[in-house]
């Protein structure tokens, strides 16, 4: 996934200049965690196909911003542009699901916290891209952008309280699903 | 403890999702490359029709100016202007076809390229003679004065603006000339002008400036400078594994970078209008070439680039003349131009073993404008009163444009230059 700093940094002054084969590249390398960033926030096929799309002309029409600070510097950066654009569009598109309350019933008491060594990551996607769009989107935000509750509540618009509640909620139903698998 | 096994429970979590990867949707690539294609095209649209804005403003702005000359051309001739209005008034005829008569009679070859405009204005006005022809005598006193004027003004020809002071002078003698002022005051302003018309208004400027020293450059590494700005997608498979060998080759060895740029070689045609005696401005056109080497990788393993670019440039400067001195004057000059790449060569050359094993040529042209700031000393010697020879050593400073291609303006903003040329003085 890190790939050596002076090639990163040959890529980001090709694609600067309008290189399409640098474009290419770069897509190569990252779109595979990309499609991830943006999965984890979209369930929707089409809508995560049109996301991304816009996710990477805004990546390549702005890598003059970049900056590079490190090692993996580059993905982290491309990560946030894609994860502000599903953002945007949950925002825009289902602003009124983010605080509706599944329609299934929840479990109130958090069960015991599994390891889940054993599950595979796609089936642990799976399970995230099956969360209620308000869980799942909180869940994004605090555990994949490292926001605190008070940002999640400005950002959602939403009280302090209801990211809190939510964010407990979906990692109960993840432990929940994580459990019932290994039961099975 | 619940809380720390809580955050350790979602920290591992999202470590397992960071580092997985899903396979993107299908088509997902096209669709990307076909709208940043179709972005590209857009952009380039836009910025031509800046472009256009801008060069239509800069004619605009010299038209403007041209046209004012053009007037003040007519200014310097009142006594054609007023002969027309005369004329236009249908009062006094005879002084337009005498006049033409008595100049082209009277005044000798000394006088004829500086009554030329003159008597062509005047000439334009000759087919009118016969009708007037009658009015002749009316005014006899008009033709005598000016007769006499011409040929003794024709005489001096260091004082061929008096000339035409003495003949619009004399020419107010005549009874008309009375009401003529009054009905026309502003003409009064252009006889208290004439004078100052002494100095010529235009000079044709041509030049070439080129110092050929180089200017190195070494850094360690690879460069990609050089870089491609063009649009055009690069990277051929020739290339690509050509400049992969050469990175494969080169593992273990030591690469440096080494830029050579040729000192940027300038001609021009450019245009002064004197403002007053001291003061003048100065735009043109110019062409400069620009030329770069570049060597990467190691001894045995590197590749070439020969960069070629052939730039058009528009300069706007402001002069003030320090003090002349006989035929020598000093002056100091200060300005701008932007200058714009019209066409861009590149060549490549691979070379593994000292041996080359692919080339590749490019070309295009870059979109960035660059823009830049010169000052310089002038000076010119006068070999006639029409031609003169200058030379103007200068500093400029190149900003930068946000441009990957490395120019010597890029590497170097600070330039020197010397331009020589010639100056054509015209437009008395």
């Amino acid at each position: 996934m890190v790939i050596d700093k002076r090639k990163e940094q040959i890529i980001v002054k090709q694609i600067m200049s309008g290189n399409t084969a640098s474009m290419k590249e770069f897509y190569d390398i990252y779109s595979g965690y990309l499609m991830v960033v943006c999965a984890r926030y979209i369930s929707n096929h089409n809508d995560l196909q049109d996301i991304l799309q816009d996710s990477f002309i805004k990546i390549f029409k702005s890598i003059s911003s970049f900056k590079y600070l490190g090692e993996g510097s580059l993905l982290a950066w491309s990560s946030r542009i894609v994860a502000n654009e599903s953002l945007k569009f949950i925002q825009k598109n289902e602003k009124l699901n983010i605080t509706c309350c599944p329609s299934w019933e929840l479990p109130d008491t958090a069960e015991e916290e599994t390891d889940f060594e054993d599950v595979p990551t796609a089936t642990i996607m799976e399970m995230i891209r099956a969360l209620p769009i308000g869980y799942r989107t909180v869940f994004n935000l605090y555990v994949f952008e490292n926001k605190s509750h008070k940002e999640i509540a400005s950002i959602l618009n939403i009280s302090e309280n209801t990211s809190a509640s939510q964010l407990h909620r979906a990692k109960c139903l993840l432990v929940k699903q994580i459990n019932d698998l290994k039961i099975r | 403890m619940k809380d720390i096994m809580n955050s350790q429970w979602l920290d591992n979590l999202r470590k397992r999702i960071d580092n997985y990867q899903e396979r993107p949707p299908e088509g997902l690539w096209n669709d990307i490359e076909s709208s940043m294609k179709a972005s590209a095209k857009h952009t380039k649209i836009v910025l031509w029709s800046k472009r256009v804005c801008a060069a239509a403003a800069v004619i605009a702005i010299l038209l403007f100016i041209g046209y004012r000359i053009s007037d003040r051309k007519a200014e310097n001739m009142p006594l054609a202007q007023q002969i027309q209005k005369q004329d236009n008034t249908g009062n006094d005829r005879l002084s337009e076809s005498k006049i033409t008569r008595d100049l082209t009679i009277k005044h000798d070859n000394r006088l004829s390229i500086n009554n030329s405009l003159l008597s062509q204005t005047l000439s334009l006005a000759e087919p009118k003679n016969d009708t007037t022809k009658e009015n002749l005598d009316e005014h006899p006193e008009i033709v005598n004065n000016l007769t006499e004027d011409f040929s003794l003004e024709s005489k001096k020809e260091e004082h061929k603006e008096d000339v035409r002071s003495n003949v619009s002078n004399q020419h107010k003698v005549g009874p008309e000339s009375d009401t003529e002022r009054k009905s026309k005051p502003q003409n009064k302003d252009m006889f208290v002008k004439s004078p100052k018309s002494k100095i010529a208004r235009w000079a044709t400027n041509i030049y070439a400036s080129n110092i050929s020293f180089r200017f190195d450059d070494q850094y360690d590494g690879y460069g990609n400078v050089l870089a491609d700005e063009s649009n055009e997608i690069v990277g051929g498979d020739i290339e690509n594994s050509s400049y992969e060998d050469i990175l494969l080759q080169n593992k273990e060895k030591e690469t440096y970078t080494k830029v050579k740029h040729r000192q940027p070689m300038t001609m021009g045609v450019t245009v002064n209008y004197n403002l007053n005696r001291r003061w003048s401005l100065t735009s043109g056109l110019t062409y400069t070439l620009l030329r770069s080497r570049l060597h990467s990788g190691s001894n045995e393993h590197y590749f070439h680039k020969d960069q070629t670019l052939h730039n058009i440039g528009i300069p706007l400067s402001i002069n003030y003349t320090l003090f002349t001195a006989g035929k020598i004057s000093l002056y100091a000059s200060s300005g701008g131009m932007v200058e714009k790449n019209v066409y861009r060569k590149m060549s490549t050359d691979y070379i593994l073993d000292n041996d080359v094993k692919s080339t590749k040529n490019e070309s295009g042209h870059l979109d960035k404008i660059q823009w830049s700031v010169k000052s310089s000393l002038g000076i010119i010697y006068h070999i006639t009163k029409t031609i003169g020879v200058y030379a103007e050593p200068g500093i400029g400073y190149y900003f930068k444009n946000g441009s990957d291609v490395e120019t010597i303006y890029k590497e170097k903003p600070l330039n020197l230059s010397l331009h020589v040329g010639l100056r054509l003085l015209a437009g008395k």
